[in-house]
């Protein structure tokens, strides 16, 4: 496997996520205000909750998985190594709190379902996301109702932050293959997260999934703002996987995955 | 899984569909309200919106994905006479729960749990249920269910018919489970399989599934003192809409061994 060296953001960021991470940003004034609620109240939510309900994976209790996660951050250059802590659900979900020093959240369900390698691209999913200064921004999404208390009128900017948040994760997938540089294995995680029942996991049809990728379109609608809104709400739940494994299949057949890794691979 | 099944060529909703189920359709036929909320679903494409998280979101069965799968489903659209054969999609769950979303093209979807914790003729007889959703055209009534407070939200004046329109809307959901349930029946033609089905739903350790008593199971669905959903209090009938997304499964026990007593399901399957 090869680490890689001296890439950023510009190297392997979706077109999506450009957009509107860039015109937030260029608000100062909300920037500022942001930074304020999430590091205030934001963070110190998050932090309590996590910290006081879930599993802190350590070094002496778990070595296998502090040591997987140390690799990963090695072959994609992260500037730190996460805390890492695991929760009880039965599913493969994962989720990362804290801008700053970010602590990332594994499921129970992610640790039995999945193998090794499939556990590097999920990892390299999540640090992808810090790697990439999601962070500060997934947290406002996660955690609006806090930031609506403290700033009123910027009940706007949700529906687009939302829409980013979705672009964000396409992105995020790209630094998951880099992490585990296998598109199959990444492939057969994002099956596993789709719904295989687990009494398929020794045949997961990966070329059919691809098949089903690739047919997937998805339709621009004219919609009215609330209806949009809605559909923000309800796609909280809704993993879209199948629209994932679309957009990360065309960065890896359009050459640009290889290209990073012949440029910054070591 | 029992090969020998009938082809029940020519089924119509009417000979399985449940009393109750026709009573609460027609009450909810009759509420205000509920073409304004038909038709505003309709318009704005609520079905699609539905469709497209749902399909970009979960495994599409199909002969080369899962073949097995899929021949259960074309199986069961053979026995239950259904022309078109819905698409079937699998979505991560630990549960044994299935759903239908859409009513001019509908998609099935199945939890993993399902495939994973029921054996061929529980399947075939969740694979019918759904499919008996989709036969008696229910699924317009049951996309206005879950879509019911965005919508009423959405439409001016909505909470001053929302709220009798909720209680029959929901109520009749309900209902439309136990005829579901019949067509289930329906199409796996397999009593002990659907009981174990019930059983495996309501609560059934897996430690426990190769020694199920049935007996003790039909004897509770017997019992089961509320059998007469119309004498209920009122207030256990509000609970029993609160309930998750479908009825108590011992009276959807209780309902479909009623009706196999009756000599209906004979009847039917020697049409």
């Amino acid at each position: 496997m090869r680490k890689l060296r001296g890439f950023d953001l510009a190297d392997y960021q979706h077109e999506g996520d450009k957009g509107t991470l860039l015109d937030l940003k260029k608000v100062a004034v909300l920037e500022k205000a942001v930074d304020w609620v999430v590091s205030n109240a934001i963070e110190k939510v998050a932090e309590v909750q996590q910290t006081g309900n879930s599993l802190f994976i350590s070094e002496a209790a778990t070595p296998e998985l502090c040591s997987l996660v140390k690799e990963v951050v090695d072959v994609i250059d992260v500037a730190q190594v996460p805390q890492i802590y695991s929760s009880w659900r039965y599913d493969i979900y994962t989720q990362t709190d804290g801008d700053k020093n970010p602590r990332i959240s594994i499921s129970s369900g992610a640790i039995d379902l999945l193998d090794k390698n499939e556990m590097r691209f999920l990892l390299g999913h999540e640090l992808g996301h810090f790697k990439s200064g999601h962070l500060k921004y997934l947290l406002l999404c996660r955690y609006w109702t806090i930031l609506s208390k403290y700033l009123t009128g910027t009940n706007l900017l949700r529906i687009p932050l939302m829409i980013w948040s979705r672009n964000a994760d396409y992105t995020a997938d790209r630094l998951g293959l880099l992490a585990c540089q296998d598109i199959n294995v990444a492939l057969r995680t994002m099956i596993k997260m789709a719904g295989a029942p687990m009494s398929s996991y020794n045949e997961l049809n990966v070329p059919a999934f691809i098949k089903q990728a690739e047919e997937f379109e998805l339709h621009k609608i004219d919609f009215g703002d609330k209806i949009a809104e809605k559909i923000c709400n309800m796609d909280n739940a809704i993993p879209w996987m199948v629209k994932r494994a679309a957009e990360l299949l065309t960065w890896y057949n359009s050459g640009k995955y290889e290209e990073l890794l012949m440029r910054y691979g070591m | 899984m029992k090969i020998n099944k009938e082809m029940l060529v020519g089924l119509q909703p009417d000979n399985y569909e449940h009393p109750f189920d026709k009573k609460a359709l027609d009450a909810l036929e009759d509420t205000t309200g509920v073409k304004v909320v038909g038709d505003f679903i309709n318009k704005h494409l609520v079905e699609r919106m539905y469709k497209i998280q749902y399909t970009g979101s979960h495994l599409k069965v199909t002969k080369e994905s899962y073949p097995k799968i899929y021949q259960y489903l074309e199986f069961a659209c053979k026995i239950l006479d259904v022309r078109d054969v819905p698409e079937l999609y699998i979505e991560w769950g630990y549960s044994i729960n299935a759903c239908t979303v859409g009513s001019e093209h509908p998609i099935i979807i199945l939890q993993s749990g399902l495939i994973d914790l029921c054996d061929d003729d529980e399947i075939m007889f969740i694979i019918g249920h759904e499919l008996g959703h989709i036969k008696s055209n229910h699924m317009l009534y049951h996309m206005m269910a879950q879509v019911f407070n965005y919508v009423i939200s959405m439409i001016p004046f909505g909470n001053v018919i929302s709220s009798s329109l909720q209680y029959a809307l929901y109520y009749w959901s309900r209902m439309s489970e136990f005829t579901a349930d019949r067509a289930g029946l329906l199409c796996c033609q397999n009593k002990d399989a659907s009981v174990r089905a019930f059983m495996k739903m309501s609560g059934m350790p897996i430690k426990q599934y190769d020694e199920m008593h049935y007996e003790t199971f039909i004897q509770q669905a017997r019992n089961f003192k509320q059998l007469d959903y119309d004498g209920m209090n009122k207030i256990i009938k509000f609970i029993s809409i609160a309930d998750d997304s479908h009825p108590w499964t011992v009276m959807r026990a209780a309902e479909l061994l009623n009706w196999i007593d009756n000599g209906c399901y004979d009847r039917i399957l020697r049409m």
